[in-house]
């Protein structure tokens, strides 16, 4: 179902009607299963907007930028009213964010949107070996793609789906000021959710290592995932910190898995699992083994939720009698 | 081939404590290898990077004259995991530096001109270099007029005070000497150098103007210089930029299609207009 | 020089020749993507992809490089013995690149002598595009499919065979030593391959470059930058990914006064770039960061070398994950050029 005339009208009256002075969504690139993150300040813009299952990026992951007080500005200052497009995982970030105090809800005009999930193009290049990626129609649950060594295939979409999006619990925004679509009912159960890390569980220890390895040295230190993700807003992240230096900046195994490990840890209790740092990975890591593992045992532990409400207490921010203290009592 | 990257050790000699807040201090380095120092030859302007191994570099400004043999000075603050590191130091470690790099004064543009030298607080250092060249007795007769205008927060924020008394002993130079705020011993200039500096009113014909000093000091004396009658062309600075290489490679001091630690850190007026406005 | 011809199979031989006698690097196909490696093995190396998805640079200028160790008080110089490498299947793009970086390092008399020694035991066998990538526009920048810049030898895929031309003296040794008494190219292979290369050439989009550098100068200050900046995350994905990119850090790791002093990769997109010690930053924002992407490369660099420092070969368009496309900032950039 799309939804690519509802988002443009949206998007145009909230700039005509100047609700918004910018609006952040998605448009088309020049290449097959990709689009850009892109802002409009003016409803004749409205038609560069697209809605499709290449919207990968989280857009959340620009607010924070886009709504501080710009360096060595002086005076009054207020930020932007910017309008954004958000499937569930986006909207879920808008309110991790807005709970840690780095945007202001006032200042958001959220166009919830129901989402179907996003194709991994990692996934759809991956099959087809060396060749590139050519062209790419998606239509009637189907993704035909041709590639440069003139291969054709067509895949279901639900095989074509990111891995993340095929255990959505949050399809529809869980906060919004307008909503477009009604989404499909999510029926995602714990074991279909964490399957990945359950299979994972059961190699044997080298197994696991050698797995995390792999995909660990592929990395370039170039951060794109930590720049996609949402939750990663700090001022000085502890991988570039010198006073103390916690990591090294070199691409040495054991740098990139302390910058990897720590990343995932600091996500603990905040990650929505939107795929974003996966997606953005220029060498197609697979961030999900450690960040769905850390997911995983939050929700075991803890329980609840994350970021599904601005009122509800997120697991890791509150503190309940019956909250497991094996770590203390039993490490193991 | 020869490795710009690998550091000369460099023994720390004498270290002197230069302000009250003793976060100044002025390292005396000499070379383990004598072979080293018959090829560092620089020239004052130029910078070197101070390397301290396990901490990293640090590019600072070198504070003595050639005509100083034996040694060389380095008057750093203490900042960051370098200047602290070299800051816990004690005399006798040995340390390392990579140099000299960068564009130095134009010491024989200065030939037969007079020359007007300002600075203020610590941005003093390689101009104490420059001042040490010039009036060296092999030097002087090769210079005209020689006018110095310095100036520091407190008598105890003043640099190489030393070096300061034997300049204005001397009667082939004039040195005026400035703080923001004087003590009760204090018998010199009160007021900001700008302020100073137009009432010394030193010509401009025939002459260069060398300015050095922190970026608010730069705002004021400018407009200064320029009613004076200094030219653009004839006004010299010395940038600061955050660097790594110090010889043009890694990027980091990249502006517009100059390179601080090569192109720089000397830079006439004239040649800073037509940067980009970055810094 | 002579332009030879070599079946798919005795190309393998030759490489593998090679790969007994000197290092070895050519494309493999990895579990996700091609890219450079080293060989023991020909049979290993790939010849269908149209670009690996990394640069070469990192064969010339790694990512992380230590150099020198130091124990105590005593640094040593930590190059090793550079090794004679061939560089297989490197693309005329990469190559031309190699010729950008030799600019940088050794600019003004001061070689790098880690690049440059790595530069100098070298041979570069490039693999001429037949048909363009997605994303390619090299012959915008000066460029071509079959380009011999950077290479010392230009190898053709003509399907079942391969031509061998050299194009410098250090490629004809190559050739004359491994590969001694193959047979000539004719007349028609070379055809062939004119035409290969035209219709790759045909593939391409025509990107509008800014060649008016006073009037690039001149937006500086414009607001244009801001509109770019505002989708870009401010990751080093572009940066990392272009073979003519080459700014670095240098660090220092320590453990009880034994350690090294490395360089690695590093960007200008970083806001940690240019901060000072003082906590002043030239660059605080993500416009001016975006902005001197652009400029150092279509700007500053031609300025200092007279060279675009871009070769088109669209990884940074590929690689972004907000989908910032280079060539519409420059088709936009030219624009505001043209009017002035």
């Amino acid at each position: 179902m799309s939804y690519q005339e509802d988002v443009r009208r949206e998007a145009a009256k909230l700039l005509d009607e100047k609700t918004v002075h910018l609006f952040i969504g998605y448009a088309d690139s020049d290449l097959p299963l990709k689009t850009a993150a892109h802002a409009i300040r003016s409803s004749a813009d409205a038609d560069q907007l697209v809605w499709n299952p290449a919207c990968t990026a989280n857009l959340a992951a620009l607010l924070p930028d886009l709504l501080k007080r710009p360096e060595g500005f002086r005076g009054e200052w207020e930020p932007p009213k910017v309008g954004i497009l958000a499937k569930g995982c986006v909207s879920r970030s808008i309110v991790g964010l807005i709970k840690a105090n780095q945007i202001p809800r006032d200042a958001l005009t959220i166009v919830g949107i129901a989402c179907d999930g996003m194709v991994s193009r990692h996934w759809v290049v991956d099959q087809l070996g060396t060749a590139e990626l050519v062209d790419a129609t998606i239509d009637g649950g189907k993704v035909s793609v041709r590639a440069s060594d003139g291969t054709e295939k067509t895949f279901d979409l639900d095989e074509a789906l990111a891995p993340n999006c095929r255990v959505c619990t949050h399809r529809a925004a869980v906060i919004h000021d307008v909503a477009i679509g009604e989404a499909a009912e999510m029926d995602v159960d714990e074991a279909a959710r964490y399957e990945s890390v359950r299979a994972f569980a059961e190699k044997a220890l080298d197994d696991r290592w050698a797995a995390f390895e792999e995909e660990i040295s592929r990395c370039i230190r170039c951060y794109a995932c930590r720049e996609a993700c949402p939750n990663c807003y700090c001022n000085e992240c502890f991988a570039e910190e010198t006073e103390p230096k916690w990591i090294g900046v070199t691409t040495d195994l054991s740098d990139l898995m302390l910058f990897h490990l720590g990343r995932a840890f600091h996500q603990a209790g905040r990650c929505v699992d939107c795929g974003a740092c996966v997606a953005a990975c220029p060498q197609a890591i697979d961030l999900r083994l450690l960040n769905q593992k850390i997911n995983h045992d939050v929700q075991t532990l803890y329980g609840g939720e994350v970021s599904v409400s601005l009122e509800q207490p997120e697991p890791l921010l509150q503190f309940r009698m019956e909250d497991d203290e094996g770590f203390m009592t039993d490490p193991g | 081939m020869n490795n710009p990257y690998m550091p000369y050790p460099v023994r720390i000699d004498e270290i002197i404590i230069e302000n009250e807040a003793r976060d100044l201090k002025t390292f005396r380095l000499v070379f383990v290898d004598p072979e080293h120092e018959k090829v560092f030859n620089h020239i004052p302007g130029q910078f070197a990077e101070i390397s301290v191994l396990g901490k990293g570099e640090s590019p600072i400004g070198i504070a003595s004259s050639p005509t100083e043999a034996g040694s060389l000075l380095f008057t750093i603050k203490r900042t960051g995991v370098v200047t602290d590191e070299l800051h816990n130091a004690r005399e006798g470690r040995v340390i390392g530096v990579r140099g000299p790099l960068g564009k130095a004064f134009p010491i024989e543009r200065m030939k037969g001109k007079n020359v007007v030298i300002v600075g203020g607080g610590f941005a003093f250092t390689t101009l104490r270099a420059l001042i040490q060249y010039l009036t060296h007795e092999e030097n002087r007769s090769d210079y005209g007029d020689i006018t110095v205008v310095y100036g520091a927060r407190s008598p105890g924020e003043l640099l190489y005070k030393a070096e300061l008394a034997a300049w204005q002993a001397r009667d082939d130079m004039t040195t005026h000497i400035t703080v923001d705020k004087g003590d009760d011993d204090w018998t010199g200039y009160e007021g900001f150098v700008p302020a100073i500096l137009d009432q010394v009113a030193p010509s401009s014909t025939d002459a260069l103007m060398v300015l050095c000093g922190p970026p608010i000091m730069i705002k004021f004396t400018l407009p200064v210089i320029e009613k004076l009658g200094f030219a653009p062309a004839d006004t010299i600075l010395s940038l600061e930029m955050r660097m790594k290489c110090g010889i043009g490679k890694c990027g980091r001091c990249n502006i517009g299609s100059k390179y601080v630690c090569k192109d720089g850190p000397v830079f006439t007026l004239e040649e800073l207009s037509d940067l980009p406005d970055e810094f | 020089m002579t332009v030879l011809k070599a079946s798919k199979s005795d190309l393998r031989k030759l490489l593998g020749a090679i790969a007994g006698e000197k290092r070895l690097i050519a494309p493999i196909a990895d579990r996700t993507a091609v890219r450079f490696a080293e060989i023991a093995d020909s049979a290993e190396i790939c010849l269908e992809y149209r670009n690996p998805r990394m640069s070469a640079r990192s064969a010339l200028f790694p990512q992380s490089e230590v150099l020198l160790t130091f124990d105590g008080e005593t640094a040593t110089d930590a190059r090793p013995e550079y090794r004679e490498t061939v560089l297989f299947g490197v693309r005329p793009c990469d190559a031309r690149a190699f010729t950008m970086l030799d600019r940088v390092f050794r600019w003004e008399g001061t070689d790098d002598p880690y690049y440059v020694g790595r530069r100098e035991a070298a041979t570069v066998v490039s693999l001429a595009c037949n048909e363009s990538g997605a994303a390619c526009f090299c012959t915008s920048v000066g460029g071509a499919p079959h380009d011999e810049t950077g290479s010392d030898v230009l190898a053709i895929d003509l399907g079942d065979d391969v031509l061998l031309r050299p194009v410098s003296e250090r490629g004809e040794t190559l050739l004359a030593t491994f590969a001694p008494g193959m047979t000539e190219a004719s007349e028609a292979d070379l055809d062939r391959a004119a035409k290969f290369a035209e219709a790759a050439k045909a593939g391409q989009p025509d990107v509008a470059i800014p060649t008016d550098l006073e009037g690039l100068k001149k937006l500086f200050d414009s607001e244009v930058w801001e509109e770019f900046a505002m989708t870009c995350l401010g990751c080093g994905a572009c940066t990392y990914s272009c073979p003519t990119c080459h700014c670095f850090d240098i660090t220092d790791e320590e453990k009880r006064g034994v350690g090294y002093r490395v360089r690695s990769w590093d960007t200008c997109a970083f806001p940690l770039f240019t901060l000072h010690g003082s906590g002043h930053n030239p660059r605080p924002a993500k416009n001016a960061r975006v902005r001197q992407r652009v400029l150092h490369k279509f700007l500053y660099c031609p300025e200092n070398f007279e060279q675009v420092f871009c070769v088109g070969c669209g990884r940074c368009v590929t690689n972004c994950p907000t989908g910032i496309d280079i060539r519409k900032i420059l088709g936009r950039v030219s624009q505001l050029v043209a009017s002035g």
